[in-house]
C-alpha cells in the first residue's frame, strides 16, 4: 500500500492507499466471521504532509464540493454525494491518532504540519474511498511522529476504523486491514481475537493466487440500496436465519482460502456467487437496490461469477471461461451503460519498519 | 424560528453590486421548546451577534469555506483535538449548500424562473457556538437573503419572517404548513441580560451530540402519548400565551414567574443529565441574587430579567464573575417588516 515515503524533518510526505475488493466472506467481518480482501491499483487516495506553521487540513477543490458550474449542478452533486468531503475525515484521524498516542504514552513533538489530499476512487461505488484516505493519512502522521514501530500493524485498521465511526460512518474492519497491509489478505475476526486481542488474526497471502478479475460499476451511481437494513439488529435479536447465513458467508472465505491455493477455479465461481446470494437473502432487493443487482446479473447472465466488493456500488465478476467470456460481459455492460475495467491488484508493500512493528 | 435579516450594504438591481445581508442571534424568551409541538413561543432577535452572508456573481458557483469557522487552520494537533469536541466537524459550508439546494428545488417546484448567472457565497459569524443563540439559521436565514435578492423573487418567494409571537395550532400547521406570526412592539420587553459561558464544551459534559439524543427522547415520549410530557408542554405553550398579555400589561412580576416556570418545566421533562451542570448553575446563579433566568435555546446561554433594576443587575454581575460566566446586557434590534407584510405573503 505505502510508498517508500520521502520523510526526513522538513520534507513532504506523501502515501498513497489503494481501493479494495471484499473478495469472499463479506460482510462477515462484522459478525466475527472470516473475509479475503485485496486492494487494487485502478483506484487510490493520496494524502501529502507537509511541514507547517500552522496545523491545516486543505480541502479539496472538487471533493470538498465548493465548486459548481451552476445552481443545478450543486443541487445534482448534493444529491448524489451527500454533503461531506475529505476534510472531515482528515481530521477525524488527527483526532483519534492523537488520542491514541495520549492514551499510550506515546511522545509527540511540537511541530505542525498540512495535510490534503487527492482521490480518484469512484464515490458511492463500495471501493472503501472513505478509508482509503483515512488510512493514507494516518500513513503520514505516522511518518512525521516516527512513530511507525511504536502502532502495531495489525491495530492500525481499528485506528481507521475509529475516526470513520467519530463521523457516524458504520462499517467493519475488513476494508480497513486490506488498505493497511496491502495486496491479498485473509482476516479472521472470530470472537475469541477480537474480545482478547481488540483485533483479528491477519494473513497477506500471495497475490498471485488470484484469477484474473472485472470490475463493473456506473458512472453515475443511482440511490439504490437507501432503505436501512436491519440486518445488524436481527444478528443481535438471535434471528436464527441471519445468524446462519452469515456464518455461512463466513465459510465462505475459509473455503475460499483453499480453492485459491488449489487454484480451484470452479469452486471460487461457485463461492463468489453464493456470497452474493446469502447477501441479497439476508438483506432484501429493497435495501441492495436495483441497479446493484442489474449489475451482479449482468455477469451471471454470461455464465461469470459475481459479487459486491462491499455494501454496493460496483461489483467484482470472475470469468471462468476466459477473455471470451470477457468480451462477451464488454458487450453486456455496454448495452446497460455500466463501466467494466480489468482489476489490476495492487501488491503489499509493508516496509521494514511496518513489519518491525508486528513484534 | 427565523430572524430578519437586514442589507448589510446597499444593494439596488445592478448585479455587479456585492449583496450582504445580516442575521441576527435570538433569544427565545417564553414557551420555547413547545413550537415544535404545535404550542406557542415569544421569541426576539438581539443585536449583540449576528452572522453576515455574502454574495458576489463569479463565473463558476462557489461556496467559500470560512478560514476559522470551517475547522481547516489550528494552532496545533492539541488545538484541532480540543476544537473538534467542542464545536464538532462541521462548520457553515454545508449550512451554505443546503440553503442553495432547498432554494432551487423550491423554485422549481412552484415554477419560479431562475437567471443562470453564478455566484461566490461566503460567510461570516460572531455567534458564539453551541449556546443556543441560533448560529446556524442565522447563516441560513442570511444566505437565503442573498438568493432572494441576487435572484430577485423576493417577493415571489414566502419569506421567512421576523417573528415575535408564534402562534400554532395543529389545524393551521397541518393545513398550510407554516404558524401564525404577530409582531410585538420590542418596547415591551423589559431590559434582559445574557449570561454565557466561554468554553461551551463543559456545559451537559456529553456535548451537542447527547444533547440530540435527549431532544429526540422526549418528543418520541410525546408521540408515544406520554401523558406528563404533553401536559407539561402545553402548558409551556401557555406561559407564552400569559406572557404576551404580561408583557402588554408591564406586568414584570409576572414575566419573572413565567420565566422561571418555563425553564422549571423544562427541567422536570428533560432532567439534569440532559440539561447540563453548567447550564443548570447559570439558571440558578442568577436565580440566587432573585433574578428569574431560562435558556435562550437548549442550552449553553440563560436570558436573565433582574426585576429589581441596575442594584440587582450589579448583584448578577459579581456572581456570574465568580463562577467564571460572562454577563451582557441584550441589545434589541426592531424588525424591518410589519404585521400587513406578513398579512399578504401569508395568503394561503
Amino acid at each position: 500500500m505505502d510508498q517508500d515515503p520521502k520523510s526526513t524533518a522538513t520534507a513532504a510526505i506523501e502515501h498513497r492507499s489503494f481501493a479494495r475488493i471484499g473478495f469472499l466472506g463479506n460482510p462477515s467481518d462484522v459478525y466475527f466471521g472470516r473475509t479475503i480482501s485485496f486492494t487494487i491499483g485502478n483506484f487510490w487516495a493520496s494524502v501529502k504532509l507537509e511541514p507547517s506553521e500552522h496545523v491545516i487540513i486543505k480541502p479539496h477543490p472538487f471533493n470538498d464540493l465548493v465548486q459548481f458550474n451552476s445552481l443545478d449542478h450543486l443541487l445534482n452533486r448534493l444529491e448524489n454525494e451527500g454533503y461531506y468531503g475529505g476534510v472531515r475525515l482528515l481530521m477525524a484521524i488527527c483526532k483519534v491518532f492523537r488520542n491514541h498516542c495520549k492514551d499510550n504514552g506515546i511522545q509527540l513533538h511540537q511541530r505542525n504540519f498540512t495535510l490534503s489530499y487527492d482521490t480518484n476512487i469512484p464515490r458511492q461505488t463500495g471501493l472503501s474511498g472513505s478509508s482509503a484516505i483515512v488510512s493514507a493519512a494516518l500513513s503520514c502522521l505516522l511518518d512525521f511522529y516516527n512513530v511507525r514501530h511504536l502502532i502495531k500493524l495489525q491495530v492500525r485498521p481499528n485506528l481507521v476504523l475509529n475516526a470513520e465511526k467519530e463521523l457516524g460512518i458504520v462499517a467493519g474492519l475488513q476494508d480497513r486491514v486490506a488498505q493497511v497491509y496491502g495486496g491479498l489478505v485473509h482476516m479472521d475476526f472470530s470472537k475469541e481475537h477480537m474480545d482478547k486481542l481488540g483485533h483479528g488474526i491477519y494473513t497477506p497471502m500471495d497475490i498471485t493466487l488470484l484469477p484474473p478479475l472485472h470490475l463493473i460499476y456506473a458512472e453515475n451511481p443511482s440511490d439504490s440500496g437507501k432503505v436501512h437494513s436491519r440486518v445488524r439488529q436481527r444478528w443481535l435479536d438471535g434471528d436464527e436465519l441471519i445468524i446462519t447465513s452469515m456464518e455461512e458467508v463466513g465459510k465462505l472465505a475459509e473455503e475460499g482460502r483453499t480453492a485459491l491455493l488449489e487454484k480451484d477455479h470452479s469452486k471460487l465461481v461457485q463461492l463468489m456467487n453464493r456470497n452474493f446470494d446469502l447477501r441479497r437473502k439476508m438483506f432484501g432487493d429493497e435495501c441492495l437496490g436495483a441497479m446493484n443487482i442489474e449489475m451482479v446479473e449482468v455477469a451471471r447472465r454470461v455464465g461469470a461469477a459475481s459479487k459486491f466488493t462491499g455494501s454496493g456500488g460496483a461489483v467484482v465478476v470472475f470469468c471462468p471461461e476466459g477473455p471470451s467470456q470477457v468480451k462477451s460481459l464488454e458487450e453486456e455492460c455496454k448495452k446497460l451503460g455500466f463501466i467494466l475495467e480489468p482489476v489490476k491488484i495492487a501488491p503489499s508493500c509493508l516496509n521494514d519498519s511496518d513489519i518491525q512493528s508486528l513484534g | 424560528m427565523d430572524p430578519n435579516p437586514e442589507p448589510a450594504s446597499s444593494g439596488d438591481e445592478n448585479n455587479n453590486d456585492v449583496l450582504e445581508y445580516r442575521s441576527f442571534a435570538r433569544i427565545g424568551f417564553l414557551g420555547n421548546p413547545s413550537d415544535v409541538y404545535f404550542g406557542r413561543t415569544i421569541s426576539f432577535t438581539i443585536g449583540n451577534f449576528w452572522a453576515s452572508a455574502k454574495l458576489e456573481p463569479s463565473d463558476h458557483l462557489l461556496i467559500k469555506p470560512h478560514p476559522f469557522h470551517d475547522l481547516v487552520r489550528f494552532d496545533s494537533l492539541d488545538n484541532l483535538v480540543c476544537r473538534l469536541k467542542n464545536e464538532g466537524y462541521y462548520g457553515g459550508v454545508r449550512l451554505l449548500m443546503a440553503i442553495c439546494k432547498v432554494f432551487r428545488s423550491y423554485c422549481k417546484d412552484n415554477d419560479i424562473r431562475l437567471h443562470d448567472r453564478n455566484f461566490t457565497l461566503s460567510y461570516d459569524t460572531n455567534i458564539p457556538r453551541q449556546t443556543g443563540l441560533s448560529g446556524s439559521s442565522a447563516i441560513v436565514s442570511a444566505a437565503l437573503s442573498c438568493l432572494l435578492d441576487y435572484y430577485n423573487v423576493f417577493k415571489t418567494v414566502l419569506l421567512k419572517s421576523m417573528v415575535v409571537v408564534l402562534f400554532t395550532c395543529k389545524d393551521h400547521m397541518d393545513r398550510v404548513g407554516y404558524g401564525i406570526y404577530t409582531i410585538m412592539d420590542i418596547n415591551l420587553l423589559p431590559p434582559l441580560h445574557l449570561i454565557y459561558a466561554e468554553n461551551p464544551s463543559d456545559s451537559g459534559k456529553l456535548g451537542s451530540g447527547f444533547s440530540e439524543t435527549c431532544l429526540s427522547t422526549v418528543r418520541r415520549k410525546w408521540l408515544d402519548g406520554d401523558e406528563f410530557i404533553i401536559s407539561s408542554m402545553a402548558e409551556i405553550a401557555k406561559l407564552a400565551e400569559e406572557g404576551r398579555t404580561a408583557l402588554l400589561n408591564k406586568d414584570y412580576t409576572k414575566l419573572k414567574e413565567l420565566m422561571n416556570r418555563n425553564f422549571d418545566l423544562r427541567r422536570i421533562m428533560f432532567g439534569d443529565e440532559c440539561l447540563g451542570a453548567m447550564n443548570i448553575e447559570m439558571v440558578e446563579v442568577a436565580r440566587k441574587i432573585g433574578a428569574a433566568a431560562k435558556f435562550t435555546g437548549s442550552g449553553g446561554a440563560m436570558v436573565a430579567f433582574c426585576p429589581d433594576g441596575p442594584s440587582q443587575v450589579k448583584l448578577l454581575e459579581e456572581e456570574c464573575k465568580k463562577a467564571g460566566f460572562i454577563v451582557e446586557p441584550v441589545k434589541l434590534v426592531p424588525t424591518r417588516l410589519n404585521n400587513s407584510d406578513l398579512k399578504t405573503l401569508s395568503n394561503p
